[in-house]
């Protein structure tokens, strides 16, 4: 174990707070900034001092870095928060020589369709695919990727989504798994790329305590490949619970998230113009409500027939939903597309980085948890010899 | 209301999220109370209040200023404050209602109550949820017998994260006097205490590692007039849970959801494919903020005991401290942190 002082930003966050707990319990040199006190009670249960901070304000920053040699950024935010704050922290960990800067990035910079040469970290980055997250995410790798060529060492570590004790989207998973069928595409076989949030946080202290390969892009992963139908039975078994499935066709929801060509045309445009919603909206400001009123008195004086052409032409289609219809937008589908795994080889050959959970550790470690969110009533306490006394009024 | 003395003069203590998204809109909405006065240390942000909601009251950073002006105080400031400025204003004879928890300790919360007494004036604790329809509901349906005896109840509240108070109090002990169990769990102990009484016996346990707790676990038992059963309780500032009440009585299983709108719900257990969903039928049960300041001028103006009195407060404040004091460590076995790494 090295000496390092770690500064973490965002420790409030789900992956900064399973930090914290690991360097609290490692007995770990480490400074805790979060962005507010409304999310931090897994952090205020250990009596430590925690520093709220806004890494957009670059005197804070500075202060907050003056004796880190390591930072790790577990921030996250609005788009304003996610470019300008990195930015301002990069430039501030550079002139304070802090002596790595590890980013958290995600597998969303490969689009929500990644193709095959994505296997690796050499894949490329980017492309018609990519969500307005993924976006934002591979924008500040590419300021990641600047500053250390400007003199930060800096990792790069790209997990997908994050599983685990505290994980809202396991348990959301396993809330949906208990409570009726529960949609596969491909019959469930595509790699779920859920990485347990012990290996995740052991990558990143892997990371602090490295010397070598700064400067690179690095997955995260469980052990193996699981597949999408074996971690729902597995996750269905730790909670005991019949799941049950359905088939979902791959290209309706590829059909959901294939790039649009073109943003909304000329008569969207004029539809929405139109509309009476954003008519009395604009309303609100007086010359816009007389320019309405005197657009609605013209109309009114044309003739009916022209009015109702008018008005044909601008309705949009009614689409009326079939009874139980299938949400192929829903997020645990689209993310059933992604059919390769991003294997952590390289952080474990570059790093030595070795998993802290195995895949059947990780999975019982995750069923203790979600057996305990969900209430299961083994895990209240029991009354034995428990005697209260009796209150009078 | 009407009231030939006029509104009750109103002084409110604390400017922060409370009294801004709750307590000011609530004054302002009733006719029962006139705002005469803001107190916040910082008085910018009394001010920016006043200038928010277009009122002109008196801005102060200090309660000695307003209390002369004032008939009653609503104190919405940081827990380990409530016990001095509610004395403070129980001391000039003014009626007191206090955000929860009453106090930090039961005897400052029994000192409160019987300086209250003494001085025959009004003091509440702002156990705003016992003013929900559905909560009135259930207390007249169990005390009715008409749900039969009870069997048992489960109780769950959690979200992941919650409200960051302005002070930031929330992060120490001594300010907030505790974690979950004191800001999200106090008003469901109390409603636990109003519908069912005081325990016959618990078992409580939280994660507190020195600090505050973020999750705790209580088994309750009783044995009364509604029965012998126990109840389990769990709160959560990790972890979104189901936040509703269960009973289960003899005839009925009784939903009862976290929130002021939702109607209480019966499955007979009998039939348990049927919902009955019930209200008082009345078109608008009314805001909970409004109704509790009501009921704490009335009281005020004309006697009686506000739904959720001092001695209510200071009742639990004491199940906390017995729970606190019985404390045991929750395990945690999902927890590779804590179960031994050597890093």
């Amino acid at each position: 174990m090295k000496s390092h002082r770690v500064g973490v930003f965002g420790a409030s966050g789900f992956v900064g707070a399973a930090l914290c707990e690991r360097l609290i319990e490692g007995s770990r040199d480490f400074r805790a900034y979060i962005h507010s006190t409304g999310n931090c009670w897994r952090l205020t249960r250990f009596a430590r001092p925690l520093e709220v901070i806004d890494i957009c304000d670059a005197d804070a920053v500075e202060a907050a870095m003056r004796d880190c040699s390591v930072v790790v950024n577990c921030t996250r935010g609005d788009a304003r928060v996610m470019l300008e704050g990195l930015r301002t922290m990069l430039r501030v960990a550079r002139d304070s020589h802090v002596r790595r800067f590890i980013h958290l990035s995600s597998l969303a910079i490969y689009g929500d369709n990644p193709a095959p040469d994505t296997v690796t970290e050499e894949g490329r980055a980017g492309g018609p695919w990519l969500n307005p997250y993924g976006r934002l995410k591979l924008a500040q790798d590419d300021l990641v990727f600047k500053a250390h060529k400007a003199g930060l060492p800096c990792y790069i570590l790209c997990p997908g989504n994050i599983g685990g004790p505290y994980s809202e989207y396991i348990l959301a998973l396993a809330k949906r798994l208990s409570s009726g069928p529960f949609g596969l595409v491909d019959q469930g076989r595509n790699p779920t790329n859920i990485v347990h949030i012990d290996n995740l946080v052991q990558a990143i202290i892997c990371m602090i305590d490295s010397d070598t390969g700064t400067g690179q892009r690095y997955f995260i992963n469980d052990s193996g490949p699981v597949s999408w139908y074996d971690l729902c039975t597995g996750l269905a078994k730790q909670i005991n619970c019949e799941p049950s499935f359905f088939e979902v066709p791959y290209e309706n929801v590829l059909a959901e998230v294939r790039p649009k060509n073109s943003p909304r045309g000329i008569h969207e445009h004029i539809r929405i113009a139109l509309s009476g919603e954003f008519r009395n909206a604009v309303s609100v400001l007086p010359v816009l409500g007389w320019a309405n009123t005197v657009a609605r008195n013209s109309f009114d004086r044309l003739p009916k027939s022209l009015q109702t052409s008018i008005r044909a032409r601008v309705q949009s289609t009614v689409r009326v939903r079939k009874h139980n219809e299938v949400s192929w937008g829903d997020p645990y589908l689209k993310v059933q597309l992604r059919r390769h795994y991003h294997s952590p080889a390289k952080l474990m050959e570059k790093l030595q980085y070795q998993h802290a959970l195995e895949y059947e550790r990780a999975l019982a470690s995750t069923g203790k948890f979600l057996r305990f969110a969900l209430c299961k009533p083994e895990t209240f306490p029991t009354l034995c010899g428990s005697v209260s006394t009796r209150a009078s009024r | 209301m009407r009231d030939d003395r006029g509104p009750l003069k109103l002084a409110i203590v604390g400017c922060g999220l409370v009294t801004e998204s709750a307590h000011l809109p609530a004054a302002l909405a009733s006719t029962a109370v006139e705002v005469v006065a803001l107190v916040d240390p910082v008085v910018s942000r009394a001010r920016q209040l006043a200038t928010n909601y277009g009122i002109g009251p008196q801005v102060s950073p200090c309660i000695d200023d307003v209390l002369p002006a004032a008939d009653a105080v609503l104190i919405a400031t940081p827990n380990h404050t409530h016990f001095p400025l509610a004395k403070e204003a129980l001391s000039e004879s003014k009626a007191v209602l206090v955000e929860k928890p009453l106090a930090n300790t039961y005897t400052e919360a029994l000192q409160l109550c019987e300086l209250a007494e003494g001085n025959k004036t009004v003091l509440a604790t702002g156990f705003v949820t016992r003013y929900r329809e559905n909560v009135v509901l259930l207390k007249e349906l169990l005390d009715s017998g008409v749900l039969g005896k009870v069997c048992r109840f489960d109780y769950q509240f959690g979200t992941a994260g919650g409200w960051a108070p302005v002070s930031g109090y929330n992060l120490q002990r001594k300010q907030s006097g505790g974690g979950v169990l004191v800001i999200s769990g106090t008003h469901f102990l109390d409603r636990m205490l109003h519908l069912f009484g005081w325990p016959d016996q618990f078992a409580y346990e939280d994660d507190s590692r020195g600090g505050i707790e973020a999750n705790c676990r209580a088994t309750v038992f009783f044995s009364n007039s509604l029965g012998e059963f126990v109840g389990t309780i769990a709160l959560s500032k990790t972890t979104s849970l189901a936040n509703r009440l269960v009973i289960t009585t003899e005839r009925y299983e009784c939903y009862l959801p976290e929130s002021d709108d939702m109607p209480l719900t019966l499955y007979r257990r009998d039939l348990p494919h049927v919902a009955q969903r019930l209200s008082y039928g009345k078109q608008n049960w009314g805001d909970t903020f409004v109704l509790q300041l009501e009921d704490f001028a009335y009281c005020q103006q004309h006697g009686g005991r506000t739904k959720a009195d001092g001695r209510a407060g200071a009742l639990c404040v004491r199940l906390v401290e017995e729970f606190y004091a019985r404390r045991v460590l929750m395990p945690e076995p999902w927890s590779f942190a804590m179960n031994g790494v050597d890093l």
